[in-house]
């Protein structure tokens, strides 16, 4: 039983047996002959967030990871479940508890394009973000700009750019204005979905090396949802793999990735391309102790017959 | 020695008009011989994909090639018509796209699709054409072909669609096959699938393969040889090998340091800082001396001379002054 | 480039080319003509002449005179003003009353707000605008109505019924906008932020929904000025005496094969010009409105 020891051992969020579920909609006829078609996108999570540490949710397409993400900041609500933030229940808040709670608790988005509005300056992004923060008390125009442009120099960009467009940014700008945005909420938990995705192998270490440094600096808590096993093992402490809406294998990053025990994870490691290692001609699946087996003809075939089976 | 099957000599895709013009390919030369799997590398506005859809002529609206030749059976593609360009695509030249869902005509079964592509191309009578319908899909790995072949395109998971893609460009047996980023849009598992499948059938059908990507992994696993694109033009080439353990370029040398690894060391990952040259805004001399490594101070005055390895074989090749 | 040279290409741009300006220079000629009338018409277009009644065009009277001596240019200067008080004020009230349902019912997506609004948008548009202009005037009657001190000509229920019949149009433009806008991550971004609903609405996503709008906002100015032709002609819109393009062309149907050419195709004419300029300054907005934001081609 978790009591309220001291704040660095008891999670700063919790999710407890988390459903979600969408319904799927039918046509007029349907509604009255076929029963209602639920998918579950979430079936059953459960997970602890540790304070100041980094959390990688890893899965591919359809594992839920996303939903789940957004279910943390509340941007959806779960069909059944808990989410706890330091130990209180997020349902039970009152109006303005849960607006503090929107402040502490912030997203970025895998899609640098739609993550700006386009027709407002990065100046009028970060203000309006500053202002929605000190919601009680009117900020003053200076100090808004004193701190657009310590938030500008937080994620690493010059001051400069507060006068663009996001049109005239590149993908890898964007997407530190976006973590600017939410750093000017000076939140507790960040939720990064797929924050590099969308950008060049040679931008990304921009972003990731820019969490890292956040999350050492600041003590930020990030979740890091990625398909990218190479990238959430560089920075992450903590993992979680997700497949169909569970949650299959979790742990330390680093005995997950070296010692995989759920053949899904399994799968995983075994798909990623290996570069030059990675030219075999046809040869044997072999699982060496470090559970790195070299992706060829036969253990693809297994996993197609699984995939097509899926795809029924 | 035998002549490629296909050779890009200087050729350069130009947009805009001559007031503003821009060239996002410039004198690109680029060779796949018969059987070979070439790789096409560059990240996001190096201009591999406009050069493949060069040599299919499929350039979008307002792009040309301003300069070069395209060989291919010995014919300058670029001096087609569209109907004797119309008669080599999916014939002798096909391609496989990034996002199969839009590649797929929505309302037509995937069978009906292979199908109407076969009967165009290929002198089949009908029956022999269904039957090979259905030889394909099974060649591609999708299970129970005869049923499937009626399904439509939004009812397949993305990797069968993919499959599909290919099966259609590989139906009348072409030449040459260009996958222009066939798994970006793919989860990892099936993408390991799909290179799988490219393998196979470039070691089955002897199909020529120009693989078009920005995961120098996915490279290396497949290609004989890469060609290497930044800000438009080729910076280096060679075989995959030699290319990948030791690049003469420091973008390529740069680029492989930025990625990530499984097993790789912990601590800050590697970037290259700035972003490249948007077309027509090019820095005189190299185009990635302003955030090369090794620049020196000629770097940025002069074009670097192309650094050719020994030997008459097409080997290894660099644009660099510090290549030798 | 000198700094004329460099304004002119400024100019020539924000209308989205040169075909753009062309219309844009059009509708500001027509502009200084409406608002200029008094000052522009040679002749008061009222003045009855009968001496002087069908005479051809020449020194006295460049465009010639009706069949009851009044002098056509004059006409068509002080018609351009009922075409063109008809045609704005009616986008006007639809933009008014089309963008607020629309984007109500796009942000609002799911519920019953958006099945009600576009259900009822969707009937109302199955019928052709024209069709709707006739019946109800043919309701309304031409006559003016007066409400004590309130008088509402023809002309005033003319241009109100075309603005409601305008609102589907504009409203399912806006609601295809706010639609997919509302998807967009940076409604996410500022929700996080504890912003209102409303206030995002507004503030956020409304903007983004403009530019389609403001393209189909000059094309039915175009429309407007034809369907105000149009009624008027069938002599349901502006009453003679006062002069409109569409009612000169009906007065003018009696001397159509009898070789007054001036009295038909002058008003005509304008109504042809007027129409190509709107449309020409509506394309040209459309190609520089739409791909501002769309990526270049060696996108980062």
């Amino acid at each position: 039983m978790i009591e309220a020891l001291s704040s660095s051992l008891s999670p700063l969020c919790e999710l407890r047996d988390i459903h979600k579920e969408y319904v799927l909609r039918r046509s007029l006829l349907d509604r009255f002959t076929r029963a209602e078609r639920r998918v579950a996108a979430v079936d059953g999570v459960s997970l602890a967030i540790s304070h100041g540490r980094i959390l990688g949710l890893v899965g591919e397409s359809g594992s839920g990871k996303s939903t789940l993400g957004q279910i943390l900041v509340r941007l959806i609500e779960p069909t059944s479940g808990q989410v706890l933030y330091r130990g209180a229940d997020v349902a039970d808040f009152a109006a303005a508890e849960r607006r503090r709670f929107r402040h502490r608790v912030q997203m970025v988005f895998q899609d640098t394009n739609s993550s700006l509005n386009p027709r407002k300056r990065i100046r009028r992004v970060l203000s309006e973000a500053v202002r929605a923060r000190a919601v009680n008390h009117r900020e003053e125009a200076a100090s808004i700009r004193d701190e657009s442009g310590q938030l500008m120099n937080q994620v690493g960009l010059d001051a400069a750019l507060l006068g663009r467009f996001p049109h005239e940014l590149s993908g890898g700008q964007r997407q530190r204005i976006g973590i600017a945005r939410a750093l000017a909420m000076k939140p507790e938990l960040l939720v990064a979905d797929e924050p590099v995705s969308s950008l060049d192998v040679s931008m990304q270490g921009q972003i990731i090396n820019l969490l890292r440094d956040l999350n050492e600096q600041l003590g930020l808590t990030i979740v890091l949802i990625s398909h990218d096993l190479a990238i959430v093992a560089r920075i992450c402490a903590e993992i979680a793999v997700m497949k169909d809406g569970k949650i299959v294998e979790a742990g330390p990053a680093r005995q997950v990735l070296a010692f995989p025990t759920h053949p899904y994870t399994r799968t995983l490691l075994a798909s990623i391309p290996r570069g030059l290692q990675g030219r075999s001609r046809p040869c044997a699946v072999t699982d060496t102790a470090h559970g790195a087996a070299a992706a060829c003809d036969r253990s693809s075939r297994e996993v197609l017959e699984t995939e097509l089976k899926a795809g029924e | 020695m035998t002549e490629p099957l296909l050779c890009i000599e200087g050729l350069s895709v130009t947009f805009g008009s001559r007031a503003e013009r821009r060239d996002v390919v410039r004198h690109v030369n680029l060779q796949v011989e018969r059987g070979e799997v070439v790789g096409l590398v560059g990240e996001s506005g190096s201009g591999k994909s406009l050069t493949a859809l060069a040599i299919m002529q499929l350039l979008p609206p307002g792009a040309y090639a301003s300069t070069g030749r395209i060989m291919f059976g010995g014919v300058d593609l670029l001096t087609l018509g569209r109907s004797a360009m119309n008669e080599r695509r999916g014939r002798d030249i096909a391609m496989v796209f990034q996002d199969p869902l839009t590649a797929l005509n929505p309302t037509i079964p995937i069978g009906r699709q292979i199908y109407d592509c076969l009967r165009t191309h290929a002198d089949l009578s009908r029956q022999m054409a269904a039957r090979r319908v259905e030889e394909l899909l099974a060649l591609v790995g999708i299970q129970h072909p005869h049923e499937r072949a009626r399904a439509y395109p939004h009812e397949l998971s993305g990797g069968m669609r993919q499959r599909v893609l290919t099966a259609l460009a590989i139906a009348c047996g072409p030449k040459l096959l260009i996958a222009d980023e066939p798994t970006t849009a793919l989860d990892v598992t099936v993408q390991a699938q799909i290179m799988a499948l490219l393998d196979r059938i470039r070691r089955e059908l002897g199909i020529a393969v120009l693989f078009i990507s920005h995961n120098l992994d996915l490279v290396a696993e497949i290609c004989d040889r890469t060609f290497v694109m930044y800000a438009g033009s080729v910076v280096e080439s060679g075989p995959v090998e030699t290319l990948f353990a030791a690049p003469k370029h420091p973008y390529t040398r740069q680029l492989l340091g930025c990625i990530p690894r499984l097993d790789g060391a912990s601590g800050p990952m590697s970037t290259i800082p700035g972003m490249p040259p948007r077309a027509g805004e090019l820095p005189p001399g190299c185009a990635f001396a302003p955030r090369c490594d090794a620049a020196e101070p000629r770097c940025g005055r002069e074009q670097p001379p192309i650094w050719y390895e020994a030997g008459d074989m097409p080997g290894h090749m660099a644009v660099c002054w510090r290549a030798a | 480039m000198t700094r004329p040279a460099a304004l002119w290409r400024r100019l020539v741009a924000s209308c989205g080319g040169a075909a753009g300006l062309f219309g844009a220079g059009i509708i500001a000629l027509l502009l200084v003509m409406a608002v200029g009338a008094p000052l522009l018409a040679p002749h008061d277009p009222l003045q009855v002449s009968i001496p002087d009644q069908l005479e051809e065009p020449g020194a006295a009277h460049w465009l010639g005179t009706d069949q009851s001596g009044r002098d056509v240019l004059s006409r068509i200067v002080w018609g351009s003003r009922a075409s063109l008080t008809v045609s704005a004020l009616a986008v006007l009230i639809g933009v008014a009353g089309g963008v607020p349902l629309g984007l109500v019912a796009g942000f609002f997506r799911g519920g019953w707000l958006e099945q009600a609004v576009m259900r009822v948008l969707e009937a109302v548009s199955a019928i052709p605008i024209l069709i709707w202009a006739i019946a109800l005037v043919g309701i309304v009657g031409v006559k003016d109505v007066t409400f004590g001190p309130l008088t509402i000509t023809n002309e005033t229920k003319l241009l109100v019924m075309l603005g409601l019949l305008y609102i589907p149009t504009l409203a399912r433009l806006t609601y295809t906008s706010a639609l997919s806008e509302s998807q967009a991550n940076y409604v996410a971004a500022r929700r996080l932020q504890g912003v209102g609903e409303l206030r995002i609405m507004f503030s956020d996503v409304l903007p983004n929904c403009l530019s389609p709008v403001i393209v189909q906002a000059t094309l039915l100015l175009a429309i407007g000025i034809i369907i105000e032709a149009a009624i008027s002609f069938v002599g349901l819109g502006v009453q003679p005496p006062i002069p409109s393009w569409g009612n000169m062309l009906a007065s003018a149907r009696d001397y159509l094969l009898s070789g007054e050419w001036w009295l038909s195709v002058f008003p005509g004419t304008a109504i042809s010009i007027t129409v190509i300029g709107f449309n020409l300054l509506g394309d040209g907005l459309r190609d520089r409105l739409d791909p501002r934001h769309a990526t270049s081609e060696m996108s980062r």
